[in-house]
Parts: structure tokens; C-alpha cells; sequence
């Protein structure tokens, strides 16, 4: 129904992440996913169930296989229960995001792109629930410095986090919320399907999902595959495609209000990992060789036409 | 189910009765229109080139599609015989007209009386509304609004361009949109300067073209230009408020003459946070469907069934576009 379009001219990919810190949490996860099961096996879709046979790539011996049916990318056998839990709770990784260190750093990196993101929220909570002040869940956030700003917005009259990383603290009260909040929080979940339905039973009629996370039918993740430097494969297991992302709600009961791509960074990602990009891909070597006006233009048209990786979403539970 | 009939099949008729086959509590009940062959194309539906003969029937409504010199009449009448009324925009020729059919309404006590003023209903009317009422760019300080189309072919003999008829020229036509909007978003307007003109189509008695700035009783400006010689068709509307802005640029229409229909809107930033002076952080939301006339008549229908009063379109709102045209019309032809 409707398409985004955002100009962001400040914002510059090492801006939402700080070089030598990324660095090392990049190793970190790298060592961690490096020692764990290899499958060669390709499970069906978690997202439309389908028989895979395609692996678009693999990024530290996880394969990521593509839905035919949606264009989801995600891992071809999913690690268990016991290894994400490990992965989110009791890793080097895990530890180190916790860290007061990593976590300022990040809040002071990321604060105008959360100020313009609870923004947004503002707006699509006024948009669709009117002007009043509401009871929100935020599910699964991991940056404590997030969680302080929206706790303190003026459209949210009770906050509850629900499903968070360290060091954030878990507050969720089994009750029904008017808006709940979900933020890069669905690619590291291995049931996607599931996680909405528990999130579709946290609303009240008429309550409104606000989720965005990363896509795998977006412009850097099809140009860079296993190459791109911003895909972990245990952050990121499951990756949607709009299509994919769609079907997902529409299995949970959501009636999709707004489903868009605004995503800034797509260009600028690939840009950044030239290098890595093989020879014989000319198209994405020569377009990333075009002037920053020309990418520029490039990112809107990624944006307004669903093609960029940064998916959001606005979805209401029917009633 | 809302039994509804039609009255004039012209253009704005089909689209009504698109959107009631389109809703499951309404159907079409009756059709009439002055060209006896518009019956034939529906030929399950009853059909009369009479409009009382219609009425006689007691639908429980009746939408009034027809042209401006009959709309009162028709409004009037089917008010009195205890029948809701849906009507076309403009409400009448003058105030005069809109007072008569104010006075209508009022002695049928219970009845709805709706005017169709469907750019409310438009999702980026509806976007900046919300927008501005969140008060997150604080308090608007000036509104501009261009609404202009190509007058076309035959333009000079059309009905739109007979005094008689229409009553008025591109400014009661289309440009009563634009005032609609500017009085919703701004509140009423005190002030009025302007410049109604003919500067293309000299031999028509009415307007093509009409300039109005107007003031509000708290000092906010208001700039407004309706054409009938804008060979590119436009509609644009710009708010700037005390922290931020938007603009609505196109307005979705059948043949997507007025563009893509976008929202654009943006929090003020100097050169301390801007990557340059006036070119601040942007978003843009494009709008494929326009569904204004689905959500015209599902208020019409929720008013019926007196789960709600009309808010938009309601006669008052009527009575201050009219009074405001009235104004623009008197000042520019001093």
C-alpha cells in the first residue's frame, strides 16, 4: 500500500558501527559459529515450508539456503536451542556486548538513528491509535541505551521488555499491550512463525506490531552474499524477504498496515566490501564505482521499491 | 443493508456505485439520470430519468451526483421525505444555497446530510493530519496549496464553464478541495485577499484561475492558487510548523494525472546537524491506493446507522468553504 523513501545524508555505515569494536565482536562470533555443527543437509523453509535446494551462500560453515517460493534467505539446518542460548547468553560474544564499553559506545554511534526511529514510532502510533498514551512492549532489545530512550517517549504510559539480551532486563508482565515493539529481533530467531504468534496473543485488539529487521532479498545481501561483513550467521539465522515477511504475518493473524524498505545503507555496505566483490560481478562493481549523487539516487530507488535489506513493518491485530 | 440510489450517472455516479457494490451493508437500489439510456447499461437495477419518481421509492438513501444548480433541490426534497442524504461537492451555487439545505436538515431532525469532500479521506491527507495534530513540529505556521488542471477540449462549453450551472468557475469546481483542506488543517480564515481571473479562457463566465492569501484569526497565512490552465496538472499542499514540515505532493486519481501521491515531511535542522543549510533529514512516504471513497462511505454508512455524527463534510464545513469562496470570489473581482 504504501513505499518509503528516506534521505539520510549523515548517516554513514561507520556511524552505527565502531571499527575495531566491530572488529572484535566479529571475531568473536566468528569463533564461536566456526565451532559448531557444520549440516550439509537443507532443511525446509521456516517461513513457507518449502523444500530448499538452493544454497545462496555460506559465511563460517553455515549455509544459507533460499526459499523458491519467497526469496527468503536462511541457515539450511537451523543449530539448536542449547547453542543460540549459549550463543545470546553465555558467549565471549555475549559477554562482550554486555560490556559497558560496547554498549556506550554503541548508544553514542547509533543515537540519531534511534531518535529517528522512535520517531517513527511516534508517528505510526499516532497514525493508527491516535493521540493518547499507551502500553507498549518492546520485545527482544539488547541496547540498554535504546531501552532509555523509548521508556521515556511521551506516546508510552506503561513500558515492558520482553525476550531481551544482556545487559537488558527482561519486565514482561503476561498481559495484553496496545503496541509491541520489535526490532532486529526476528532474524535471530529460528521460529519465526512461532515468536509472532506469541507476540500476536501479547496485543489487544486493534494493537499494532512496529518490527523492522534486516531482509534477505535486500541490494547488499544479494550483491555481497557470504562476503558481507554485516551478516553473522547466529545473529542473523532467518532472513526474510518482504514476500517472506508477509506470508509470516499473515500466518500470525497480523492484518500488514505498512510493509517497506526504508534501509540507508545498502550501497554505502557494498561500496565499503568492493574488494570482496569477485571479478566477474561488473554490474555491482561498476554501479558501486558511480558518483555518491548517482548512490544516493540508487538507495531510493532501493528503498521505495522493496529491494533494500532494513525491512519495516506496521501490522494490527484484526478487531 | 442501506438501500441507496443514485442521482446522476455522470462520472462522480459510477464511482459511487463502484464503492456501494463494494460494500457488503450497502447496495444500489435505484439509478436516475437525465439520459434515459444510462438505464439500459443497468438493467438489474430500477432506473427513472425522474429524480421524484426516485425519491417516491423511500430509499434510505440517496446519493446526489448531478450538477450544481440541482443539487439543493434534490437535497432539500429527499430530506423532507425522511431520506439520508450523500451529496457531491460543491453543496450548491452559493451560501444561500447551503443555508436551505442547513435548514433542511435541521427540520428533518434525524436525517444525514454528507458532503462529499473525499481529499480528507486521501492517506496523504490523512498522514499529515496526523502529523500536525501529534504537535511533534509544534504549532503550523503558514500553509500554501496549488490545485490546478488542464481546462481541455471543449472546455468552453462544458457545464462547468455555464454560470448557470455551475455557479462558479475552477475555484467552486476543484479549487474547493484546496480550500476544504486549507480550513482543516489551518482553521477558518478571517482575511481574504485575491485575484480571481480569466487568463486563458477569456470567453467563459467563470473563473480559470483564482490566487487567495487568507488569514486566520491567530495570524496564520494561508496561500491558495486553483487553475484551470495548469497544462501539467498539480496538487501540492505544504504546512511548515514551528519544528518541521510536510509536504503533500500528488494526489492519486484514475488516471494518475496528479502523480504519485507522496508525503513528505522532515524536522527542522540548521547547519549544525543538516549535511547542508536547508536540506534536512527527509522521509517520504508514496501512496499507491486511494481508498477515499470507500472510507467517504463507510462514515456515511456509520452515521446512518447512528454509531457517529459526520465529521467530515458535515454542513457547517459546507457553510465555511462556501462563505470562504464567496469571499475569495467578492475580494478578487473588486
Amino acid at each position: 500500500m504504501i513505499r518509503h523513501e528516506v534521505f539520510l545524508p549523515t548517516i554513514k555505515v561507520d556511524d552505527v558501527h565502531h571499527n575495531s569494536m566491530y572488529k572484535h565482536e566479529l571475531n568473536l562470533a566468528k569463533d564461536f559459529v566456526s565451532k559448531i555443527a557444520q549440516p550439509t543437509n537443507i532443511k525446509t523453509c521456516p517461513i513457507s515450508g518449502m523444500e530448499r535446494h538452493e544454497v545462496l551462500f555460506e559465511k563460517w560453515g553455515q549455509r544459507y539456503a533460499m526459499c523458491p517460493k519467497t526469496w527468503s534467505l536462511s541457515i539450511g539446518t537451523m543449530p539448536d536451542d542449547k547453542i543460540m542460548n549459549q550463543y545470546w547468553f553465555d558467549s565471549d560474544l555475549s559477554r562482550y556486548r554486555g560490556t559497558a564499553e560496547f554498549q556506550n559506545a554503541s548508544t553514542e554511534l547509533r543515537k540519531e538513528l534511534w531518535t529517528s526511529q522512535v520517531e517513527w514510532i511516534e508517528g505510526r502510533v499516532r497514525r493508527y491509535l491516535g493521540m493518547d498514551k499507551y502500553s507498549v512492549v518492546d520485545w527482544g532489545p539488547r541496547m540498554q541505551g535504546w531501552v532509555d530512550i523509548v521508556k521515556d517517549t511521551n506516546f508510552i504510559k506503561d513500558y515492558s521488555i520482553a525476550e531481551s539480551l544482556p545487559p537488558v532486563e527482561p519486565t514482561f508482565k503476561k498481559e495484553n499491550y496496545q503496541a509491541v515493539l520489535m526490532f532486529d529481533v526476528i532474524q535471530r530467531y529460528s521460529r519465526p512463525l512461532e515468536l509472532l504468534l506469541k507476540v500476536f496473543n501479547s496485543l489487544v485488539s486493534g494493537g499494532i506490531l512496529l518490527l523492522a529487521c534486516r531482509s534477505g532479498s535486500g541490494f547488499d545481501v544479494l550483491t555481497l552474499g557470504g562476503e558481507s561483513e554485516s551478516i553473522f550467521p547466529l545473529d542473523h539465522v532467518c532472513l526474510p524477504s518482504p514476500q517472506g515477511m508477509a506470508m509470516l504475518l499473515k500466518s500470525a493473524g497480523f492484518e500488514i498496515l505498512e510493509l517497506t524498505t526504508p534501509g540507508l545503507l545498502d550501497v554505502q555496505l557494498v561500496k565499503k566490501s568492493l574488494d570482496q566483490i569477485p571479478k566477474n560481478r561488473y554490474f555491482q562493481r561498476y554501479v558501486t564505482s558511480l558518483d555518491d549523487l548517482t548512490l544516493e539516487r540508487l538507495q531510493g530507488f532501493l528503498q521505495q521499491n522493496n529491494l533494500s535489506s532494513h525491512i519495516r513493518v506496521v501490522a494490527k491485530k484484526p478487531g | 443493508m442501506i438501500k441507496i440510489a443514485i442521482i446522476g450517472m455522470g462520472k462522480m455516479g459510477r464511482i459511487r456505485k463502484e464503492t456501494i457494490d463494494a460494500h457488503p451493508d450497502c447496495e444500489v437500489f435505484a439509478i436516475c439520470d437525465v439520459n434515459s439510456e444510462v438505464g439500459k447499461e443497468f438493467p438489474s437495477i430500477f432506473f427513472d430519468t425522474d429524480w421524484k419518481k426516485i425519491l417516491e421509492l423511500q430509499p434510505d438513501a440517496v446519493m446526489v451526483c448531478t450538477y450544481n444548480n440541482v443539487i439543493p433541490e434534490i437535497v432539500c426534497t429527499a430530506l423532507e421525505n425522511n431520506i439520508h442524504v450523500f451529496s457531491e461537492k460543491p453543496p450548491g451555487r452559493s451560501v444561500s444555497d447551503v443555508r436551505k439545505m442547513m435548514d433542511a436538515e435541521k427540520k428533518s431532525h434525524d436525517r444525514i446530510l454528507k458532503f462529499g469532500f473525499n481529499h480528507r479521506f486521501h492517506y496523504g491527507v490523512m498522514e499529515a493530519k496526523a502529523i500536525v495534530d501529534s504537535g511533534r513540529y509544534g504549532k503550523l505556521l503558514w500553509a500554501r496549496g496549488v490545485y490546478g488542471k488542464a481546462g481541455g477540449l471543449g472546455f468552453e462549453n462544458s457545464w462547468r464553464s455555464d454560470k448557470d450551472i455551475a455557479g462558479g468557475g475552477i475555484l467552486l469546481d476543484q479549487g474547493i478541495h484546496m480550500v476544504d483542506l486549507l480550513r482543516y488543517f489551518v482553521g477558518d480564515f478571517v482575511d481574504v485577499k485575491s485575484f480571481v481571473q480569466n487568463c486563458y479562457w477569456n470567453s467563459i463566465p467563470v473563473e480559470d484561475n483564482a490566487f487567495a492569501i487568507m488569514k486566520s484569526a491567530e495570524g496564520k497565512v494561508a496561500m491558495l492558487h486553483s487553475s484551470a490552465t495548469h497544462w501539467k496538472h498539480k496538487f501540492s499542499l505544504d504546512l511548515y510548523m514551528e519544528d518541521g514540515y510536510l509536504c503533500i505532493n500528488g494526489i492519486l486519481s484514475s488516471t494518475r494525472s496528479y502523480g504519485d501521491e507522496s508525503i513528505t515531511f522532515a524536522r527542522k535542522q540548521f547547519e549544525d546537524k543538516a549535511s547542508a543549510m536547508g536540506k534536512p533529514r527527509e522521509e517520504i512516504i508514496y501512496f499507491d491506493k486511494d481508498d477515499s471513497w470507500k472510507h467517504e462511505l463507510d462514515e456515511f454508512y456509520r452515521c446512518i446507522n447512528g454509531k457517529e455524527s459526520v465529521s467530515i463534510g458535515n454542513t457547517m464545513d459546507a457553510l465555511r468553504v462556501m462563505e470562504l469562496i464567496e469571499k475569495i470570489y467578492e475580494a478578487g473581482m473588486e
